[in-house]
């Protein structure tokens, strides 16, 4: 279906009429009701409009190709006589317009735009010449101000950029800002405060790369670097008025890292070595304050209860902080690895359950599975069959931070 | 049953309906069509809401907040009195106070509500706003854009063709829209804003360059001279267009300042908003593939706008007197009661039709499109100021060989990498092995035109097909949640409305009576301790005399600009 056959009209280069046929038709197919039917409808909406937009510019653009046609043999005649003027080249121009048209035979309104275009030529220049006088007049005020370096970074010294009336227009904002940014790179003493405020009149940090490319200078980056975009990083709580106090609460499944490094066999090691240090403190002190209050062990069968002891409890251990929301053992927390389940979130206690079960389990083998967990790149037999994963969070995050 | 049109805004709301007479917009229980979004709360779990509120900023700026609307979608809690409470639960309770005012008004009880917010808001603002309709009482189908709410006012009014750009500012953010009315279709052209810029900048401006003047630090203010200082920097604001200097008397700790608002001062020290300003208007004409002059009419919306500096910026660019002969204050709550007309098919807005646009881009994450394995990158897949409601497929491929999932995540925003979007969910895809770009999925992202996503992805091979719904998104409730926080705001109790208007009165007398010194003070404790009396002998007509002597003088001290 073409897109006039949506719109139910013949083909147009009328806008108005497309216009007409697109209403008519949207007020059968309405966007909450329709939502497909819609789409197609607005794309062909969209469409015709482009096209009669296209046609009627080919229609103009065929006469300019007559009008190329024609420029180059008149520029040729204007060039040999004011070859050595540069300045004479817009008159050309001018002139190129004017005989274009007459030459492609449009009607009198059009050759009526070329003293019109003339016109508004003469008022721009005027007013670039004002602003160029008003840029010259601010940048030498800006010249005295950075001789005495207390009064530069004192901002109130600066108004008199806020005063000008030409401070919002684009290119004068761009160009005073490039004035200002350059003279500054050449001086030592500017303070962090005062590169804040005049970027919150430039936005210096908003093309940062344009506009080092175009100063050409290596400290220009590192000067950029040490504004902090106030605008990009605007605290949501800075407006709020009243109330006790106002906390982030952050859920535990947050965005996801770019990559995950697997915690390396040495920083497991390290963290088992730490954590096993922790409850051998406590066991020792379990059993001597046992021992201080009721004397003795006696009628234990086995040979060394402080040994299962800190086995057992160390199994609770590491169960009870992996579910928590440190998510790994202490030593483990020191050294910035977590226990995360496949997603990289938090495990559930029954998984943390098996998981702890399983590593009791594996380590009956003790020297076998160390060995076999050293050739398993990080993700060791109860992880595995746990189906939880063991990451270096630290690192993760770094790279993270680093790549992008 | 009619349906609300509620503009909930970040220092007002006002709430309205289309009947078949036209547009009505309803007062709240003390008359005003204006109710600030201030809230308070008692110890005994009473709330106000609207302008007792206000007054209490200051006297129980513990018990009470203001400007929480920033802090929508966001994980922020705030703490008033005991209990901590999120933007969207603080939305909720006005929401609920401006549904009792509306019920009362009209005499029926109203479950359907179409409220507005800024054309800026993201997906998760978006959803919370929802959510505090909901946790309100209200069905809610439909958000619509406050600048398309303020244009659909101005070309229902005007009956006015042609396009409009529509410039918003309120208290806390900053809208532009390109909108353009023919043949009775509103059709937006394009959106753009700013989140974080708004009338209380404007204020926030003032007070930190006068305490940097007087060599004050901020933090060292305590909360009741720090509030009035902002509400007499407020004060000085909205006077300092018609004065060239306005002199105030500013206590801080045990000293006074006479500080003078100079007009000029106050032009150079918002200069870097105005320049924040003129972004967003540039970037939306351009988006629209305008040029200024194709514009007929600019619009101003918000109370804002009405500052002298933004009306000369404005017509600084444009070299014309924008439009705003509508109240800029309600002009978006009439906007939304139309699009609550429309919504309940009422007869005389039978042909109009509005199209919206989304206003940020919405992607998922790629490798580098420019080879490697490096992740991180953003693949849009509906660009910014789409018409919606819309729907787009775009096929991404697996990127090594042997891989078994894909990892479909969903950002929103502009930025080329990912980690300076707005993260908004993800959803994890199984596909069967096979080599590198062997498997490949279809990613359909629908946008409606309330301005919420859903996902759907589709596995080329099997055809199988996922379908999500945003979920994780900051903010977002489970329905445990949901239940709890529905169960913590029913316990929350209005005062009763009969004595809402003597309660207004003792809070502005309270109000002026913190920020006046020495006889004035005395005056004022008298007054109030008389008002007292006669409200615990309960003589309806002796207090309703009262009543009107007390707002008059209170009216008129108010009036000697905070003495």
């Amino acid at each position: 279906m073409s897109v006039w056959e949506v719109l139910e009209i013949d083909e147009t280069n009328d806008i108005k009429t497309i216009k007409r046929a697109y209403a008519a038709k949207l007020k059968t197919v309405k966007p909450d009701e329709d939502p497909k039917g819609f789409q197609v409808l607005h794309q062909a909406y969209k469409t015709a409009q482009k096209m009669a937009k296209n046609n009627s510019q080919a229609h103009f653009g065929e006469a300019s190709v007559q009008v190329t046609h024609e420029i180059t043999d008149t520029s040729k005649i204007d060039l040999d006589v004011g070859i050595e003027q540069v300045s004479e080249y817009s008159n050309i121009n001018n002139t190129q317009f004017e005989s274009g048209y007459t030459e492609s035979g449009s009607s009198n309104e059009d050759y009526h735009a070329a003293p019109y275009l003339e016109e508004t030529k003469s008022t721009v220049t005027d007013y670039q010449q004002v602003e160029q006088l008003e840029l010259e007049r601010l940048l030498v005020l800006v010249d005295e101000l950075l001789l005495d370096d207390y009064k530069t970074n004192r901002i109130k010294n600066w108004s008199f950029i806020t005063l000008t009336p030409y401070i919002l227009d684009t290119e004068f904002n761009w160009q005073l800002g490039l004035g200002i940014l350059k003279r500054l790179l050449d001086i030592s003493n500017v303070q962090t405060h005062t590169l804040n405020y005049l970027n919150s009149l430039f936005n210096w940090k908003d093309d940062e790369e344009y506009i080092c490319e175009v100063i050409g200078d290596e400290w220009c980056k590192s000067m950029l670097l040490r504004i902090n975009n106030v605008q990009q990083k605007v605290d949501p709580v800075s407006g709020l008025r009243g109330s006790k106090s106002v906390k982030k609460v952050k859920k535990m499944a947050n965005e996801r890292l770019s990559y995950y490094f697997f915690g390396s066999d040495v920083k497991r090691l390290m963290a088992l070595f730490i954590d096993l240090t922790l409850l051998l403190f406590v066991v020792h002190g379990l059993f001597s304050a046992y021992q201080l209050a009721f004397g003795e062990l006696r009628g234990l069968e086995v040979k060394n209860p402080r040994l299962i002891m800190l086995c057992v409890l160390y199994l609770i251990y590491a169960w009870y902080f992996e579910i928590s929301f440190m998510q790994s053992t202490p030593g483990k927390f020191i050294l910035g690895i977590r226990v995360t389940n496949k997603d990289f979130r938090k495990v559930s206690k029954l998984r943390c359950f098996f998981r702890v079960l399983l590593f009791a389990a594996t380590c009956v083998g003790s020297l076998f599975t160390l060995f076999i967990n050293a050739l398993l790149g990080g993700k060791y037999l109860h992880d595995r069959m746990s189906g939880t994963y063991v990451i270096d969070l630290r690192r993760s995050k770094k790279h993270h931070d680093t790549t992008i | 049953m009619a349906i609300l049109g509620i503009d909930l805004g970040t220092t007002n709301c006002a709430c309205g309906i289309w009947t078949d007479e036209g547009l009505k917009l309803i007062k709240n229980r003390l008359g005003d069509v204006l109710t600030p979004s201030v809230i308070g709360i008692d110890d005994k779990g009473n709330v106000t809401v609207g302008r007792i509120a206000k007054e209490r900023l200051i006297t129980h700026s513990d018990k009470t907040v203001a400007v929480f609307k920033r802090l929508m979608g966001t994980e922020h809690k705030i703490k008033i009195g005991k209990k901590d409470y999120t933007a969207t639960e603080l939305s909720s309770i006005i929401l609920k106070s401006l549904k009792e005012d509306a019920e009362n008004v009209l005499g029926e009880s109203i479950d359907e509500a179409v409220i507005s917010v800024p054309a800026y808001f993201n997906d998760n603002q978006r959803h919370a706003t929802k959510l505090a309709g909901e946790l309100a009482g209200f069905k809610v189908d439909r958000l619509i854009n406050e600048p398309t709410a303020a244009a659909m006012a101005y070309g229902l009014h005007d009956k006015d063709e042609g396009v409009f750009l529509i410039l918003d500012m309120g208290g806390g953010t900053f809208d532009v829209s390109i909108l353009e009315f023919f043949e009775g279709v509103m059709e937006v052209h394009a959106t753009s804003g700013d989140n974080f810029l708004g009338g209380e900048d404007f204020v926030e401006a003032m007070v930190n360059d006068m305490l940097g003047e007087l060599g004050v630090e901020k933090e060292s203010v305590n909360s009741k001279q720090l509030q009035t200082i902002y509400m007499q920097m407020e004060t000085a604001k909205r006077k300092i267009g018609g004065k060239d200097a306005i002199e105030q008397t500013i206590q801080i700790h045990k000293k006074e300042f006479q500080w003078v608002s100079t007009k000029e001062w106050f032009d150079r020290i918002t200069l870097p908003l105005m320049i924040r300003v003129k972004r967003p208007i540039e970037r939306a004409i351009k988006d629209a593939d305008l040029t200024p002059d194709e514009i007929d009419n600019i619009v101003l919306v918000g109370g804002a706008t009405r500052m002298g500096v933004f009306r000369a910026t404005i017509g600084k660019l444009f070299g014309r007197l924008p439009l705003c002969h509508l109240d800029p204050d309600t002009v978006v709550a009439m906007g939304a009661s139309i699009q609550a007309g429309l919504k309940d098919k009422n007869a005389a807005l039978n042909d109009i039709v509005l199209t919206d646009v989304c206003p940020y881009t919405l992607g998922t994450e790629v490798n580098n499109p420019s080879g490697g394995n490096e992740g991180g990158h953003y693949y849009p897949i509906i660009e910014r100021n789409t018409t919606v409601p819309t729907s787009i497929v775009k096929t991404v491929q697996t990127s090594f060989n042997n891989q078994t999932e894909l990892d479909v995540k969903i950002y929103q925003g502009e930025n080329r990498l990912v980690k300076k979007n707005v993260f908004l969910g993800e959803m994890t895809v199984k596909v069967p092995k096979g080599p590198e770009g062997k498997e490949k999925i279809d990613i359909r992202y629908s946008y409606d035109m309330n301005g919420l996503l859903e996902v759907d992805v589709t596995v080329l091979s099997n055809g199988k097909s996922f379908n999500k719904l945003i979920e994780q998104t900051p903010g977002a409730l489970t329905d445990k949640e949901k239940q709890a926080s529905l169960d913590k705001l029913s316990k929350i109790k209005f005062h009763p409305r009969e004595t809402e208007e003597n309660r207004a009165i003792i809070a502005k007398g309270e109000r002026l009576y913190e920020s006046s010194l020495s006889e004035q003070r005395e005056y004022i404790a008298n007054i109030l301790s008389k008002f007292e009396t006669i409200l615990e002998r309960q003589n309806q007509q002796e207090i309703k005399k009262a009543q009107e002597q007390l707002t008059k003088i209170l009216n008129d001290l108010d009036k000697e600009e905070w003495f």
